[in-house]
């Protein structure tokens, strides 16, 4: 390997060692046979990479941003839930695997474009089996039995969308982009009305407003990519706005986010308390944090899901959040360079809309967890302890890494 | 299909949109990460009783250096006296937070307060904090002493150096026992004495003459008298319908120079000298001395009121203010500044707790620098200082053990409940002030005999070695 893939191959790895001995050295310790856990790691990312290197040589170095992003969940899964690491560990590995996955089939995206309106299908269908067998965890998100796992079926929903709304934008891009009223060609604005009525439907029944915003946020902005027309963006914009005023008016618990992100002290035991709590983690990091296992973030409820990221603002400091928030940029920003790369409109739609999705999730999380934005009980990709996000993240940078890894022409 | 140059150029954008998303997200994580050091003091904030129950916490100290606070090996906390309850205050997961444990818990987990070598020594090996031991200007002797001179009377006391502003002590009751406070506490926060209210500090009385300084000062600054004006009081001063008296005066009713209607609290006087002078002098010479707005000191302080914000400016009420009546409302430590601002030559010291950092036996910080803002004349502030000297010499006020010239004011504030808060407030020595004091005795009757005693007791312990 030349020196930059070697770099780039450690880099996580060594992250993951560093707080493995911190770890040890601070009063939160690490779990049993934390060295098996390291060792895992570093092989699924050396791993990871030779395939990347071997299947798709030309793609841009994503892999090291998305190993380095997994790293620090690994890291703070350690910390915050010592007995979930083996299985965040395990996930991590599972996750590379699915990249590889991810990978051939971006390398085939043509054959993957016939699948256009399956996936839709499947989209919805997984939404309407969710919310008809789905089970509980956590209050609102909902998940499946699949041979004895729980699935996140909101992840699989979104890779399911991706595919979709490239096959099908790709399609019809032409139609959009021509000017005129757009009402005159309803034909073909009809299977995205009828996806878009069918997601946003099961969601609000599934209770999961997160997921809908990072949904519709990711089909308007594809839409108005596709149309050229910023007008999209305003009419994404608008009817966010309108959903969230309708789901304050109507629904009881998104009024109690609301009102908490507005004001959390009102309430500091009760419904406000994971708030609080998250905001005096974040006041209490300052610039260069606590150290790793030396902050008091395991206060916060669901901290190593729903917010890793104030955890990692605490004891990796100002410095460590910010480059997790400047992995992301990363990632999408070399997501869409290699997208605007491709000759195939396809294979452009599919991988923008990748780099796209891992933005706008990442966004959001992480403006709620700044309390920018109320609350979501979303995942952070790469860095949030789950299996479903995991792979799901894994595999859909596998796409990409396989569309942008193409010899060109 | 081709490639288009606007898709090209919308992709960008939406580069352009991550990178300005990622910087709004590292704008607010500056925002929560460096501006908002105030939430790590929060009384709600877990990380406070978790620093109360590190075993590197560090100690509290009086100004000589006498422990006030520690912490043992095991993480517990100790405490000297219940004398100094309200100043060291406590640190509670469960019952929040006061006093210095909090103001200065960020130097007392080792967070603020070192130089350079320890920020870098605790930056590169992290590692448990060690705190740094907080010298309080709190002068144990004083303290004590002021503590038994008030016994166990509800009330408070506080004692200031005219100069530096320094808080030689300032002692509350009812206090509490501080090694028993986690106990204690629900019976604490549930009694209705209020013991966990630092009196000196945010307890608001009516202050009675003693207030009678303020408003000899806005006259004096106005003009308006002299000490040796020589003023009128017959029978009595009538203002729309009420009566205020002429009494108190040895030689009775009559004639006599402004400085003994002060002696001897004239309440008739300076009723009449109140509404001559008119609210805005009044208001002007008292927010000049720190009235209605927060003093600006470590520990958390309530404002002083003249008057009610609803209350329609009347001359009655003008009246009533000027002898200390109406509706003013008054905390210890607003008067203890009263006295030492004219014992300063007129300049209002800024009250100071914090004498130092220390890390081991080095100091790493010093205290805040000395500040103090003009609130009189000099020449004012002198004749306010022969005044309040006459107070002490005509006999007006018993300073107990104290053996040097002193100068005060007393106060003996109806309550409403056909009850009287004693109060002194003053300063010694009269030609060199050093120190101001004011003493409060809530329901304690007349303020010469009940706090003036406690005052000279406090300044003698903090004057004579």
């Amino acid at each position: 390997m030349p020196w930059r893939s070697t770099v780039l191959t450690v880099a996580p790895i060594l992250f993951v060692v560093l707080a493995w001995l911190a770890l040890e050295r601070s009063p939160a310790g690490t779990p049993p046979h934390a060295e098996r856990l390291v060792v895992e790691f570093a092989v699924s990312v050396v791993a990871g990479q030779l395939l990347v290197g071997l299947l798709a040589p030309e793609a841009p170095p994503l892999l090291a941003v998305a190993a380095m992003l997994a790293a620090v969940g690994l890291a703070f899964t350690m910390r915050l839930a010592p007995e979930a690491a083996p299985a965040q560990a395990n996930w991590i590995a599972a996750g590379i695997a699915a990249m590889v996955a991810g990978l051939a089939a971006g390398r085939q995206a043509h054959l993957l474009r016939r699948w256009t309106y399956t996936a839709g299908v499947l989209a919805i269908a997984t939404l309407g089996a969710t919310a008809l067998f789905g089970r509980s965890i956590n209050g609102a998100r909902l998940w499946i039995e699949v041979a004895g796992q729980s699935v996140q079926t909101t992840e699989l929903i979104k890779a399911f969308l991706v595919v979709f709304l490239a096959g099908y934008l790709s399609r019809e891009a032409g139609v959009f982009a021509q000017p005129g009223p757009l009402l005159a060609r309803w034909r073909f604005l009809f299977p995205l009305l009828v996806l878009w009525l069918g997601t946003l439907g099961s969601l609000v029944a599934l209770r999961d407003l997160g997921t809908l915003a990072i949904l519709a946020a990711l089909a308007t902005v594809m839409l108005s990519l596709a149309s050229r027309r910023p007008g999209f963006l305003a009419a994404g914009a608008l009817l966010v706005a309108a959903t969230a005023v309708l789901g304050y008016t109507t629904m009881s618990h998104v009024r109690t986010r609301v009102d908490v992100w507005l004001h959390p002290f009102a309430d500091p035991l009760g419904a406000g308390y994971q708030t609080v709590q998250a905001t005096f983690a974040l006041a209490n990091g300052g610039v260069t944090g606590t150290g790793l296992g030396w902050g008091m973030a395991d206060t916060i409820p669901a901290a190593v899901t729903d917010y890793v990221f104030v955890a990692v603002a605490e004891e990796l400091g100002l410095a460590g959040a910010s480059g997790v928030i400047l992995a992301f940029a990363l990632l999408v920003t070399g997501g869409l360079q290699a997208a605007a790369r491709r000759p195939d409109a396809y294979e452009r739609f599919l991988a923008a809309a990748v780099a796209i999705l891992m933005g706008v999730q990442a966004a959001v999380i992480i403006a709620g967890n700044l309390r920018l934005v109320p609350t979501t009980g979303v995942t952070l990709p790469f860095v949030s302890y789950g299996g479903s996000s995991l792979v799901v993240n894994f595999a859909l940078l596998g796409l990409l890494l396989g569309i942008a890894g193409k010899p060109r022409g | 299909m081709k490639w288009d140059r606007d898709e090209l150029a919308a992709l960008r954008l939406a580069g352009y949109a991550a990178i300005a998303a990622a910087l709004v997200f590292v704008g607010a994580l500056v925002y929560w990460q460096a501006f908002r050091d105030d939430l790590n003091s929060h009384p709600a904030n877990p990380r406070l009783a978790a620093a109360l129950a590190a075993p590197g916490r560090g100690r509290i100290l009086d100004r000589d250096g006498h422990v006030l606070a520690q912490s043992l090996p095991d993480g517990r906390r100790v405490y000297r006296t219940a004398a100094t309850a309200h100043v060291v205050g406590y640190l509670s997961g469960r019952y929040g937070a006061q006093g210095a444990e909090l103001a200065f818990n960020d130097e007392l987990i080792g967070r603020r307060g070192g130089d350079w070598l320890a920020a870098l020594r605790s930056e590169v090996l992290r590692g448990a904090p060690e705190g740094f031991d907080v010298r309080l200007t709190i002068d144990l002797d004083v303290q004590m002493a002021a503590a038994l001179a008030l016994g166990n009377r509800p009330g408070a006391a506080v004692a200031l150096d005219v100069r530096t502003g320094d808080v030689l002590a300032m002692v509350s009751w009812p206090n509490w026992d501080p090694n028993a406070f986690a106990d204690e506490a629900p019976a604490l926060l549930d009694d209705p004495k209020a013991p966990l209210l630092n009196r000196a500090t945010q307890g608001l009385y009516p202050p009675g003459s003693t207030f009678k300084v303020v408003t000899a000062a806005a006259a004096l600054s106005e003009g308006l008298v002299t000490p040796e004006t020589i003023v009128v009081c017959d029978e009595a001063y009538v203002i729309s319908g009420y009566t205020v008296s002429c009494g108190n005066v040895p030689q009775g009713p009559g004639t006599y120079p402004f400085r003994d209607a002060f002696a001897y609290s004239v309440n008739a006087v300076f009723a009449r000298l109140g509404v001559e002078l008119g609210w805005q002098p009044l208001l002007r010479t008292a927010r000049a001395f720190g009235f209605e707005s927060p003093i600006p000191f470590e520990l958390p302080t309530a404002s002083s009121q003249v008057v009610a914000g609803h209350s329609p400016l009347s001359d009655a009420l003008l009246a009533s203010t000027a002898f200390g009546q109406g509706e003013l409302l008054v905390t210890p430590l607003q008067m203890a500044l009263v006295a030492a601002a004219v014992a300063n030559d007129g300049l209002l010291p800024q009250p100071r707790l914090l004498a130092g950092v220390y890390e081991g036996g080095r100091r790493t910080e010093g205290p805040p620098a000395p500040r103090a803002r003009r609130v009189l004349d000099a020449r004012v502030a002198g004749e306010l200082r022969s005044m309040m000297a006459d107070v002490v010499a005509k006999g007006q006020a018993n300073l107990g053990p104290l053996k040097m010239p002193a100068a005060g004011k007393t106060g003996t504030a109806e309550t409403g409940r056909g009850t009287a808060h004693a109060w002194f407030i003053g300063f010694a020595p009269v030609d060199a002030p050093k120190v101001a004091v004011a003493v409060i005795v809530e329901d304690g009757g007349r303020g010469g005999e009940v706090a003036a005693p406690v005052a000279g007791t406090i300044l003698q312990a903090a004057l004579v070695p």
